[in-house]
């Protein structure tokens, strides 16, 4: 078992899905690599250019991909809103039309969700598509690296309102973007 | 109860044998009977045989000692909050016919009720003295009130001066709810180590920052867990009995309060509850 691990690794280097695989997951604020706490502001979703979002003198942090669907926003939301000043955060949400209903999770979401998500949602098959991303998902990864992050979104209320109330439970300002098709 | 402890030394991914003997045995020698431990931490095992070691040796008795572990995320949601196995498997590997005090490391809404359930009838067979849960707010305790019909006999919360958890510290008190603050001291954060006030006070007690905060902890009636792989530091943290600080000292350590955790309560228990 040892030995097949050693050369999955191996193969996972060579073909260059290693460094793939870091450079997703390095987007995952780790507890003791990222010091800064008490964010404004929380921006999730697609792959969305925030500079006229969020104005200069707030503190934010992004988790965006492509295609990420509403789904897996609320999921990595429930994970990662303890980044947000309490009390006084904001959580934007951005989304692509066509992913508003789609109940799916990709690898990009699994660096983002804890293990309990995981596995209460069955997502073996994602972790394992994390390991060889480039192999798994070329298109997405392409998208990832050279793609160009969208510009222009509309505020609209969002269709899921379990996350309007997650957010209400828990005193966070929430802001739902949609990018038209 | 009559052997609740004052501090507890932590043992937080600390697997080295010689190093974990030496230091536990440097902390008793110096007060210290809690020691802390939990699945997560890799060390319940190595932390077992430690204390095996030092009971052979006479150096300190089992009935001494309070030996707190805690029930991980992974083991509520795997068995739907049935605990008694993974208590029993960590009473085997620490060589413990008992633990005195049991903690939620994650007070996960799915699990939890079910989780302290069982480690009330756990309780009833004598094979966990104390319960407790980490994490929480007042809103939990509530919570468990209601649902379970018990209080917790401790909590666990990342407290130090920048996070100083006032609320629910002060409702615990209330509630004779023991206490206990993991980083106690914030992993000596930058903002403490250079806080005008603790480099005063410092100078005003002739005591460390370190040990000021942690008097601080014990003004407070709560029992910080520290850790150290540092002797000297082990027979410094545990030098804090020989002064206490001025009511307007505690107030202006109290008042440093930024709600800056190192641990979020989110990445640890998603969906987590605030009120």
């Amino acid at each position: 078992m040892k030995y097949i691990k050693k050369m999955l690794h191996l193969l996972q280097v060579i073909t260059g899905n290693s460094s793939v695989n870091k450079r997703i997951c390095e987007k995952n604020p780790g507890t003791f690599t990222e010091n800064r706490r008490n964010f404004d502001v929380l921006v999730i979703g697609e792959m969305y250019d925030v500079k006229d979002l969020i104005p200069h003198n707030k503190t934010y942090l992004q988790f965006d991909a492509p295609d990420r669907t509403l789904f897996a926003s609320f999921l990595i939301l429930q994970g990662k809103f303890s980044w947000l000043n309490e009390g006084k955060g904001k959580c934007i949400i951005v989304c692509k039309k066509n992913n508003e209903k789609k109940k799916s999770v990709s690898m990009f979401d699994i660096p983002f969700l804890h293990t309990i998500i995981i596995h209460k949602y069955k997502l073996k098959k994602q972790q394992a598509e994390l390991k060889f991303p480039l192999l798994c998902h070329p298109l997405q990864i392409c998208k990832f690296i050279f793609g160009k992050k969208y510009e222009m979104s509309f505020v609209e209320k969002c269709p899921l309102p379990e996350i309007i109330d997650f957010c209400a439970q828990r005193d966070i300002e929430f802001e739902y973007r949609v990018i038209k098709n | 109860m009559n052997n609740i402890p004052w501090i507890f030394m932590g043992t937080f991914q600390n697997k080295d044998f010689d190093l974990l003997l030496n230091n536990v045995q440097i902390g008793i020698q110096n007060g210290v009977h809690g020691f802390d431990t939990a699945p997560s931490y890799k060390s319940e095992g190595v932390l077992g045989i430690v204390l095996k070691t030092l009971i052979e040796k006479g150096v300190v008795k089992r009935e001494d000692l309070f030996i707190s572990d805690k029930v991980d995320a992974w083991q509520m949601q795997e068995n739907n909050g049935e605990m008694s196995q993974y208590v029993q498997d960590a009473l085997h590997k620490m060589h413990l016919d008992y633990l005195d005090l049991v903690l939620v490391h994650w007070p996960l809404p799915e699990y939890l009720y079910a989780t302290i359930r069982s480690l009330i009838e756990l309780k009833e067979k004598g094979l966990i003295r104390n319960i407790g849960v980490c994490n929480v707010r007042i809103g939990h305790l509530k919570r468990i009130l209601s649902n379970v019909g018990i209080l917790p006999d401790f909590i666990q919360n990342e407290i130090h001066p920048l996070n100083n958890c006032d609320e629910v510290v002060n409702w615990c008190n209330e509630k004779n709810i023991k206490i206990m603050a993991y980083s106690p001291l914030c992993r000596m954060n930058k903002k403490l180590i250079e806080s005008p006030i603790l480099q005063e006070l410092s100078i005003k007690y002739n005591k460390s920052i370190g040990q000021l905060i942690l008097r601080w902890h014990l003004e407070r009636s709560v029992m910080p867990v520290f850790m150290s792989h540092n002797p000297k530091r082990i027979v410094e943290n545990t030098s804090i009995r020989d002064f206490s600080l001025d009511k307007n000292d505690i107030v202006r350590i109290n008042a440093m309060n930024e709600n800056y955790k190192i641990f979020l309560e989110s990445k640890g228990c998603p969906g987590y509850e605030i009120h």
